[in-house]
């Protein structure tokens, strides 16, 4: 049985998933329903307490939307930031913090970094087994956006060859990432260091054009002016990383003797396959440090699922409470149209159609705040992720998932077997006292 | 034309919620097709006496039958079933559902009646209120006046084919001109189709059209007559 169930792809176990945690409540709503008719009743009773009944719409699409807003932004999170590290294989850094290192060299993050020597970046880019690796170098920036330097190879390979203008031909050239206010033409002056320890004069006889301009990659690379790294070594007065007399040339290969320092590198493999023995094999006790930033994230990720679980169980606890409150509402709502409850057992009807009335009043309530929240949730996740894409650069996408939609089923469910209690406790009233109001 | 049910009961008493007797009758006999009134002061019993009748108030000691049914004996969701098909209900505050219109009130049996009975249900609510002079239009009943509310009420009543109605100070709650209206067209209503009317009322234009009156107060039985 457990491996015809593994065999069914993954949609059919979704759905298949869906239909099972929605079963229950369908399956007492059509029980309660069979034979009658209620609709037209409850509706006439939803209309006459519209007011209140909005309010409890509302209420309950509020509690479900924050449920669905937080689910699709963390798994939109994960993704996003997973892309966001799809192009770094394996980064070599000085030894230290492997969190540190992938924020540096892949989000961009200012940090401070141990240095790797010519002779250890030497030992990385002509291995073998390595189709490139590219220095990076960071500390400098202009108007907020991180200037890095790095090599020609690498930043084709980052934005897949398509760049607006051209590469740079010289150390006085940049490519700037698809979200920087500069254009192509323009010239600026980097700034030493970023953020609040920018300092504005120090590079200001160093000029850079814009030659070109990348494809945006959804990284917060789109925001980064990227110069040969050649041009960050001269801007601080170091060697450029070539022999003097080498000419103007830019990008591989580097003399370790005329080798400033890299604070990473990362690495290409030629073959995927080679990435695990390029780790081991640059992993140096007190040299260097190299680490998949995926296996990192996911690291991150496992921390994070912790979070998740707990967050998820606090938004369902709330649900619970909001059901809960909901249900209690409804039967005090029910106390309200008792008389219209005891007129319909007074000229006949069976308690089982007056208890169909009362559950389908609730029911009506609750699927349309489920399913208002589920729209209201994808909004407000398309809003966050607005926000967080905005304030990270990276590109996060957070869409309805077969978590949400689960979450959304089961929930329906457990509130429509819920509402069964209030429409029981509608037939304890006394027939003629309720109509005698 | 339904099945015609005669009432006979035993002496029966109807207990309060505290267990005390709040009404107390001799055997009755009420014939099918008969129109009576029940009259008497406030609290009297008069509407306990009424919802006894009906099978709606629990603490019944003693026979209530309609034909061959006891309605006492019956449980709850039997009894329930025995109102739906033999006795149509009306009360003094209509008891109506305001966003719905005229002929969804007095059909509304409908929605939990077998589904092979609703289109009688919905046609026999139709005709009663053009007889009644109910304009059917898609106004919802919140726009209708008193008269016309209580007038949807009685089509709601006939339209089950009841062969019992069961009234409660039907015309207490509208003004003289329109109850006398309403009294004519529901004691001819009743009289043409050969259907038991028993109503409480305190109208003395309604008496007057009965076939016969009991009287009661302090819970207990003082006068049955015969005016006809």
């Amino acid at each position: 049985m457990m491996d015809l169930w593994f065999s069914l792809p993954a949609a059919v176990q979704d759905s298949l998933m869906t239909l099972a945690l929605v079963m229950p409540g369908a399956l007492a709503g059509l029980y309660i329903l069979r034979g009658y008719a209620p609709w037209g009743l409850t509706r006439a009773i939803l209309l006459r307490f519209r007011g209140t009944v909005a309010v409890f719409v509302v209420l309950i699409a509020a509690s479900v939307g924050l449920g669905i807003a937080l689910s699709a932004q963390e798994r939109g999170l994960r993704h996003g930031t997973a892309m966001a590290a799809d192009k770094f294989d394996l980064v070599v850094a000085a030894p230290g913090s492997e969190i540190t290192a992938m924020l540096a060299a892949v989000y961009l993050q200012p940090s401070d970094m141990g240095l790797l020597d010519g002779d250890a970046y030497n030992a990385v880019a002509t291995h073998e087994k390595v189709e490139f690796a590219a220095p990076l170098a960071f500390g400098d920036s202009y108007n907020s956006a991180p200037v890095v330097g790095t090599t020609a190879e690498f930043l084709s390979y980052l934005s897949d060859g398509v760049i607006v203008g051209r590469m740079w031909h010289d150390s006085e050239e940049a490519v700037v990432g698809a979200l920087v206010s500069l254009e192509i033409g323009d010239t600026f002056s980097p700034a030493h260091g970023e953020g609040e320890a920018e300092e504005e004069d120090v590079h200001e006889d160093h000029h850079l054009h814009v030659v070109g301009r990348m494809a945006a990659t959804g990284t917060p690379w789109d925001r980064a002016i990227l110069i040969p790294i050649e041009a960050v070594w001269e801007v601080h007065g170091l060697a450029n990383g070539h022999r003097f007399g080498a000419g103007a040339q830019l990008g591989a290969p580097f003399d370790p003797e005329y080798f400033p320092g890299t604070p990473a590198i990362v690495v290409h493999p030629k073959e995927l396959w080679a990435s695990y023995s390029l780790r081991s094999e640059f992993t140096r006790e007190a040299q260097m440090m190299a680490f998949f930033p995926g296996t990192v994230l996911a690291s991150l990720y496992r921390i994070m699922g912790d979070i998740r679980q707990a967050m998820s169980f606090m938004a369902l606890v709330t649900q619970i409470l909001v059901a809960a409150s909901v249900l209690a509402s409804l039967f005090i709502l029910t106390r309200l149209f008792s008389r219209t409850l005891s007129l319909l057992r007074a000229i006949g009807a069976p308690d089982r159609f007056v208890f169909a009335v009362v559950w389908s009043f609730g029911a009506a309530l609750l699927v349309a705040g489920c399913l208002l929240g589920l729209g209201g949730g994808i909004a407000m996740a398309a809003i966050l992720s607005a926000v967080v894409t905005a304030r990270t650069d990276i590109y996060i996408s957070a869409t309805l998932g077969w978590h949400e939609i689960h979450f959304v089923a089961g929930f329906v469910s457990a509130a429509l077997i819920l509402a069964l209690i209030p429409a029981r406790l509608a037939l304890k009233s006394d027939i003629v006292a309720s109509l005698r109001g | 034309m339904p099945k015609s049910l005669n009432l006979t009961t035993s002496s029966f008493v109807v207990h309060g919620a505290q267990g005390k007797p709040i009404l107390s009758m001799p055997p009755l006999s009420i014939s099918a097709g008969e129109v009576v009134g029940v009259r008497g002061p406030s609290g009297a019993g008069k509407s306990t006496f009424l919802y006894a009748l009906a099978g709606l108030v629990g603490g019944v000691q003693g026979i209530i039958r309609w034909g061959d049914t006891d309605i006492v004996a019956l449980n709850p969701r039997e009894r329930a079933s025995f109102r739906a098909r033999s006795i149509g209900m009306i009360f003094q505050d209509f008891h109506l559902f305001e966003e719905l219109g005229a002929l969804q009130n007095a059909g509304i049996a409908a929605l939990f009646l077998p589904r092979p009975e609703r289109e009688a249900i919905e046609a026999r609510a139709d005709k009663h209120l053009a007889a009644l002079g109910i304009d059917v239009s898609s106004r919802t009943i919140g726009s209708y006046s008193g008269g016309e509310r209580q007038r949807v009420a009685i089509a709601r009543a006939l339209a089950t084919d009841s062969p019992i109605l069961l009234a409660d100070e039907p015309t207490a709650s509208l003004d003289r001109p329109t109850a006398d209206r309403l009294t004519d067209d529901l004691v001819q209503l009743v009289r043409q189709s050969g259907k038991t009317l028993i109503t409480v009322s305190h109208d003395p234009h309604f008496i007057q059209q009965m076939d016969r009156v009991l009287t009661i107060a302090d819970g207990a039985l003082c006068d049955d007559q015969r005016t006809q």
